[in-house]
């Protein structure tokens, strides 16, 4: 009883934190249920409260670590009604006489479809990373992703109309040159799915100027147009930039319409902390999270329903 | 015939044995798209079974050839190790190797090495 309440307790205390700080209340912005399982879904991640009663993450970054990770994210994707898979890889290493001293790469991409409410082999590929740096609790990066993700998935399930699959994807090793997401991206390519666009969300938790602009890389025309129409709507700065340091490159390289979505990299506004110790769960900011969530849930809304 | 000549002296399955890794590399690495394990196979295997068939000359160049390649591999993969206990780099998937039996695998590989340099002789003459 004892081990049930501790976790408990740590989890209020941690969301009286973080709450208490915001001006604008949640309930303002977005569903306060998603805003509470996404506090929950971080917490576990970053290990501000253990995963069950005897296991515990600090860092997913060793292979042991990535699949205690996969375990809970599979757990958490059917307590959402989703039928997870995984996608196990191996791929080469990064300079190929390199495979002839090392073992290859390898790791899991957990995913799950939510099937149109229409015939249709269209996907829309929505996603983020779940390893972290060594060491790097990875709160915002890429926790914060995973949430975002977890909560469009909760609430794109509920729509009665949907005239697209959705494709929710968690991607294993972008600390790593992105690996996880080019193993993903090959699968994809390989099978010839018809793949309308691909989001990836990373970094989306820190905004320390309370201005909740986020940033769309690259600013690709017909995707960029949904985002600003939307961002306007929602009053929320819109940034274009070209970065490519994220997972929507391995789509992106292979053709795909594929952007990221993250915090405001262009005016300095991002987390300090990040490849950090420091970059722990009080860091977040669930209003902006909120705010980010609601963007790309608006959107991938607008894309299954037109 | 070299080969059956080979096959009456124990050395020799050493040297065979020592070829079992790199045929599993390369098929590992083979069914994931990679060529440079199954290259570095054909390389030194096609002269050496070219050389089995009557070229002495040929078997002694290749063996002396797989020890040094072996001898390299150790040093190299020791390099690697060395590396990363100077500056920690954040390559987790190179990182988990760098373990005891890495670091065996190095030792044998070095040993292996010097010692088929050394005594070509005694898997080709009496």
């Amino acid at each position: 009883m004892k081990h049930t309440l501790k976790p408990l307790f740590i989890l209020i205390s941690c969301s009286f934190f973080s709450f208490s700080g915001n001006a604008q209340s949640f309930d303002s912005i977005f569903d306060k249920e998603i805003i509470s399982r996404q506090q929950e879904l971080i917490a576990k991640l970053t290990g501000q409260v253990p995963l069950n009663e005897i296991t515990s993450l600090a860092v997913r970054n060793s292979f042991k670590e990535r699949k205690l990770t996969v375990s809970f994210l599979v757990k958490s994707l059917k307590a959402i009604g989703l039928t997870p898979q995984k996608h196990n890889y191996r791929l080469s290493n990064e300079f190929f006489f390199l495979d002839l001293f090392f073992r290859p790469y390898r790791g899991t991409n957990v995913f799950a479809v939510i099937p149109a409410t229409i015939k249709t082999d269209e996907y829309i590929i929505l996603g983020g990373h779940y390893d972290s740096e060594p060491k790097a609790p990875g709160a915002d990066d890429n926790a914060s992703g995973i949430a975002l993700t977890y909560g469009v998935a909760y609430k794109i399930k509920q729509l009665k109309i949907r005239k697209k699959n959705i494709m929710i994807v968690f991607f294993d090793q972008e600390e790593e040159n992105e690996i996880g997401s080019k193993a993903f991206a090959k699968k994809i390519k390989r099978e010839g799915q018809n793949v309308h666009s691909v989001h990836i969300t990373d970094m989306v938790g820190w905004d320390k100027n309370n201005d909740y602009a986020v940033t769309l890389s690259p600013p690709i025309k017909n995707i960029k147009q949904i985002y600003s129409s939307t961002a306007n709507r929602l009053s929320i700065p819109l940034i274009d930039s070209k970065m490519m340091s994220s997972d929507h490159k391995s789509f992106y390289d292979l053709g795909f319409d594929a952007v990221l979505i993250s915090e405001d990299f262009k005016n300095k506004d991002y987390n300090p902390y990040y490849h950090t110790e420091k970059d722990q769960y009080n860091t977040i900011n669930f209003n902006y999270l909120a705010s980010n969530t609601r963007l790309v849930y608006e959107v991938i809304k607008h894309l299954i329903e037109n | 015939m070299i080969l059956q000549e080979m096959i009456k002296k124990p050395y020799s399955y050493l040297l065979f044995l020592s070829f079992i890794p790199l045929i599993f590399k390369s098929i590992n690495y083979l069914i994931i798209g990679s060529y440079a394990p199954v290259s570095l196979l054909l390389i030194i295997g096609i002269p050496l079974l070219y050389g089995l068939s009557n070229h002495k000359k040929w078997v002694k160049h290749i063996i002396k050839t797989w020890g040094v390649l072996l001898i390299l591999f150790g040093v190299f993969r020791f390099l690697i190790l060395l590396l990363f206990y100077l500056d920690p780099i954040n390559e987790i998937h190179i990182r988990e190797q760098l373990n005891f039996w890495f670091k065996l695998v190095n030792i044998i590989g070095i040993i292996l090495g010097v010692y088929f340099y050394r005594n070509v002789s005694k898997f080709l003459f009496q």
